[in-house]
């Protein structure tokens, strides 16, 4: 059931969804302007605007390209992505004790960020192959394999924040399919158990010592306040310390005397509580529920089934990045490796983000 | 096809975002709104560079608004972080150079130190271009300016004013004032970034007073540089211990301009020792000698022990073991009261003095002043000594037969040299007691009467005398009516070094006479070579005093002794 390729047109662009985003963009790179100038760190902040600039250029490209033909390609992309991922135990950059990074000599990235808009195609191609909602049996197993691969393969990096924002897929899936609610809940209980007995696996098996504890500590936070409970701590100062109009950027001194971990990447939400108070952070906040519900919204009017699950499967994903990365800077989750999108240093993510919220405007582009 | 996603899972979903985001709002909220104070409280107690800078402090000026303690930006140098320094041993010396301070003392400081460390505070506005060399030759240093005193004419009435330190006022009226004239301080959090340092404004516990931005002072500029030449000169030609010179305006008591010898540079304080830094003409009570007789005579004859045209003996003495005798033997055995002030006579004074019961003496005493501090707005003035007649059970003795006698010309009491200015000063205005000022424009005291005019009147044309015939004739002024007292005190129970005397030597007295506006004191502690009131100190009275009539431009006839019987009806 292949579909005349919709042809670009500026006038029918979702302009205030391009706008957001833009604006996501800058803030991140002032963001970690602010949060690494003077430090060591300091040329990150240049390398940040020229991964906005590599994002702005994806964004068009997803946006000029019609959603149905990146579809189209979508388990050529995933299959090459997949290929990367298998590479990477051989060929992989080892930092910090996982190789996730890939070089290839010009510059180095990670193949479990650019696996996240890649497995979403993936998904959608095969939804889009199917005649009606009501997956069988085997359409979930295929859609979970499709879940699974670049979830293991990204936890044997190991690299389990990233892995986890794979399984926010799950419940995009569970949510689109016409299941009733019982079969959902019968799902949910059989991935819950499959998931404890997984994370009990985990636990004695793989887990690292600083991760049980990160675990441990968020479940009682004054077990330890020195370390992981630390950084919780840190990060919580910084953000109620900024009060009401922050302390103005550049002059966070929880970021700059070093109490707050990683201020450029997991904790960039932090510097922006300390140094632009409630306002930034609010903010910040309105910006991502304005998205979201962008994604939501869209997704609810698309004219193709698999344009609408691209965008509840990039609410989710994108959901799941911004809770856990907020919720941990509050310390209302456990301290988790996974950044905020746009705000967050790092040029994979970045670039991913704007190409599959391009791909959402995408599909709303269709809608004019 | 608007049926790809179930409506009411479309609705559940939505819901869970705003469920979410109003639930990171609420926490958003609690952290930076409710609980803020406490974290901020937090990130503060945290950041170890925590630095007070001083807020500008009040300026003080002369009556004219000629600027004597200034407020001005001064750098100082810093350093965050200094383990992160490269050169610590180049810095060390360049900072030793700027500031006197050992090297190696600088060196360890900046390697012990974690956050963050001083390494000049408040240099001379002048070092600023060599301040700002170093910033851009050693990175991490920053160059933050603060408020620091400035004292534009350098050694000029330093003992009054006196100067600061870091912690605020060290002396003087900055010392006293410090509450006045401090602003307080502003506290920053100081950090790095790059190479420079950042200083973050910390809101919750700044300590910033309101204050005037300057306060005028009495003191005349110009007759405070007459009095610090004046005294310089003393200084070279007597060599004292100390001296003092105090100008007061009459009726007003206002200080207006007020000298310390041995002084020192309140721009360099810590080159001169700190008992150099002394106001004596306030804190520190001498004998004030035979200018004491004045004021005995005055309560001689206001109490009307004595009559104005009455003669008394002046031959020695005798009470009990002791003989009281004058230094120049007088020409004559008896000697009318004008006599006895005009040639300073102690056997005249002393039997005049015991003419008039002790209770009424000393209460007299304390009348004119002595024995309590001064109405000025200064701390640790000393009260000087006069004994109750009565003592105090098993604390102070009573007067002896000898102290009526004794107080009468100068021993056995001690009063502050400002306590002297201000009993003449109460002659000159008339026998109203004159209260000092140091503050222009602020309130007067009620007037109290301390003698009757007629009195004052008497004493004022004895005075003149004192100048025009008697031991007094160096303190004239050509042209000007002057009235004084010299004054040649012995020192009392102080060693006395070898090659001095002893002596303090006296002049203060008042110009003109039938209008008296200026009072002028000049003591001089122990000085060489001369000693007496009369060769000393009256020659340096007569330089102020001219100099503070002309600078006002008070003007007065020239005079005759026939105008003097005349004005004072031939008494």
């Amino acid at each position: 059931m292949f579909k005349e390729p919709l042809t670009f047109s500026f006038k029918n662009q979702d302009y205030g969804g391009i706008f957001l985003i833009l604006a996501l963009l800058a803030l991140g790179g002032i963001a970690v302007n602010s949060a690494t100038e003077g430090t060591k760190l300091e040329s990150y902040s240049s390398r940040e605007w020229i991964y906005i600039s590599i994002s702005i250029v994806a964004l068009c490209l997803a946006l000029y390209i019609p959603y149905t033909i990146w579809i189209e390609y979508g388990y050529i992309l995933y299959g090459f992505v997949m290929v990367m991922l298998f590479l990477l135990p051989l060929f992989g950059k080892n930092v910090a004790g996982s190789r996730s990074w890939l070089n290839l000599g010009l510059f180095s990235f990670q193949p479990s960020e650019i696996a996240k808009p890649f497995t979403i195609l993936a998904l959608c191609s095969f939804i889009r192959d199917e005649d009606t909602n009501r997956f069988t049996l085997r359409d979930f197993s295929i859609l979970f394999m499709l879940i699974a691969i670049p979830f293991t393969m990204t936890i044997l990096q190991p690299d389990f924040g990233t892995a986890v924002t794979f399984l926010s897929l799950v419940p995009a899936v569970i949510i689109f399919s016409d299941l009733k609610l019982k079969e959902i809940l019968k799902i949910a209980a059989v991935g819950f158990s499959i998931a404890a007995i997984l994370f009990g696996f985990a636990w004695f098996s793989f887990f690292k010592p600083y991760q049980k504890e990160r675990v441990l500590t968020f479940l009682n936070p004054s077990r330890d306040p020195q370390k992981a409970g630390y950084q919780v701590n840190q990060a919580k100062i910084a953000v109620g310390s900024g009060k009401f109009f922050g302390k103005g950027l550049h002059s966070g001194t929880q970021n700059r005397l070093k109490f707050l971990p990683a201020p450029h990447t997991d904790f960039i939400f932090a510097v922006i509580g300390e140094e632009l108070g409630f306002v930034g952070t609010s903010f910040v906040v309105i910006l991502f529920t304005i998205l979201l519900s962008k994604f939501l919204t869209i997704g609810e009017n698309s004219k193709t089934k698999e344009g609408s699950f691209l965008c509840i499967a990039a609410f989710c994903l994108f959901l799941l990045h911004i809770s856990v990365n907020i919720g941990m800077v509050l310390g209302l989750f456990p301290i988790m490796g996974i950044p905020l999108p746009f705000l967050s240093y790092g040029g994979s993510f970045l670039v991913t983000s704007s190409f599959l919220s391009g791909l959402v405007l995408n599909v709303a582009s269709e809608q004019y | 096809m608007r049926t790809c996603i179930n409506n009411k899972r479309f609705i559940i979903i939505a819901l869970f975002l705003v469920g979410f985001t109003i639930f990171i709002f609420g926490k958003l909220f609690y952290l930076q709104v409710l609980k803020s104070d406490y974290y901020k409280q937090e990130a503060i107690e945290q950041a170890q560079g925590v630095v007070k800078i001083d807020l500008p402090r009040t300026e003080l000026l002369d009556r004219n608004g000629v600027i004597i303690a200034a407020s001005i930006e001064k750098p100082s140098l810093c350093v965050v972080k200094p383990k992160e320094l490269k050169d610590i041993d180049g810095l060390s010396r360049k900072i030793s150079r700027l500031t006197g301070e050992k090297s190696t003392y600088i060196a360890e400081k900046l390697r012990s130190r974690k956050i963050f460390t001083w390494l000049a505070r408040k240099l001379p506005e002048e070092l600023t271009d060599e301040a700002e060399e170093i910033v851009a030759s050693f990175d991490g240093v920053s160059l933050i300016r603060e408020w620091g005193r400035d004292y534009p004419r350098g050694i000029f009435a330093s003992n009054l004013i006196g100067t600061v330190g870091v912690d605020g006022g060290l002396s003087g009226l900055e010392e006293n004032w410090e509450s006045r004239l401090s602003k307080g301080q502003k506290e920053y959090i100081v950090f790095r970034v790059g190479k420079k340092s950042r200083l973050y404004p910390l809101g919750l516990i700044d300590s910033v007073v309101p204050q005037p931005d300057k306060i005028y002072l009495t003191i005349d500029e110009a007759i405070q540089y007459q009095v610090e030449k004046t005294l310089d000169a003393i200084c070279e030609n007597f060599n004292p211990l100390g001296a003092c010179a105090i100008v007061l305006s009459v009726p007003e008591g206002e200080i207006l301009a007020l000298g310390v010898r041995p002084t020192f540079d309140p721009n360099k304080p810590a080159e001169t020792p700190f008992a150099k830094w002394r106001n004596i003409a306030i804190l520190d009570s001498y004998e004030p000698g035979s200018t004491f007789k004045a004021i005995t005579l005055a309560t001689a004859i206001d109490f009307d022990t004595k009559k104005p045209y009455e003669e008394v003996p002046v031959t020695p003495l005798v009470i009990g073991q002791y003989t009281i005798k004058d230094d120049h033997p007088p020409h004559k055995n008896f000697y009318s009261l004008e006599e006895v002030l005009t040639y300073s006579s102690n056997c005249g004074a002393a039997r005049i003095g015991m003419s008039i019961p002790r209770q009424t003496f000393y209460q007299y005493i304390k009348k004119f002043g002595f024995g309590s501090v001064t109405a000025l707005d200064f701390k640790g003035q000393s009260e000087g000594l006069i004994r109750r007649p009565e003592g105090i059970p098993n604390k102070v003795p009573p007067w002896s037969d000898l102290s009526a006698p004794s107080i009468s010309f100068g021993q056995e009491v001690r009063a502050t040299p400002l306590q002297l200015a201000l009993a003449y000063a109460t002659i000159a205005n008339r026998g109203i007691k004159v209260n000092p000022k140091i503050e222009l424009n602020s309130p007067d005291l009620a007037p109290e009467r301390v003698i009757s005019e007629k009195t004052a009147q008497v004493i004022t044309k004895m005075l003149v005398n004192v100048v025009d015939e008697g031991t007094g004739k160096g303190a004239r002024i050509p042209y000007v009516r002057v009235a004084g007292k010299t004054g040649t005190a012995q020192k009392l129970g102080k060693k006395i070094e070898p090659g001095r005397k002893g002596r303090i030597a006296y002049f203060v007295g008042f110009a003109p006479a039938e209008n008296p506006k200026i009072v002028t004191l000049v003591m001089v502690d122990d000085p060489i070579g001369q000693v007496y009131g009369g060769t000393v100190s009256a020659p340096a009275f007569a330089e102020i005093t001219s100099f503070a009539l002309k600078r006002f431009n008070i003007e007065s006839e020239p005079y005759t002794k026939n105008e003097i019987a005349l004005l004072t009806g031939g008494l």
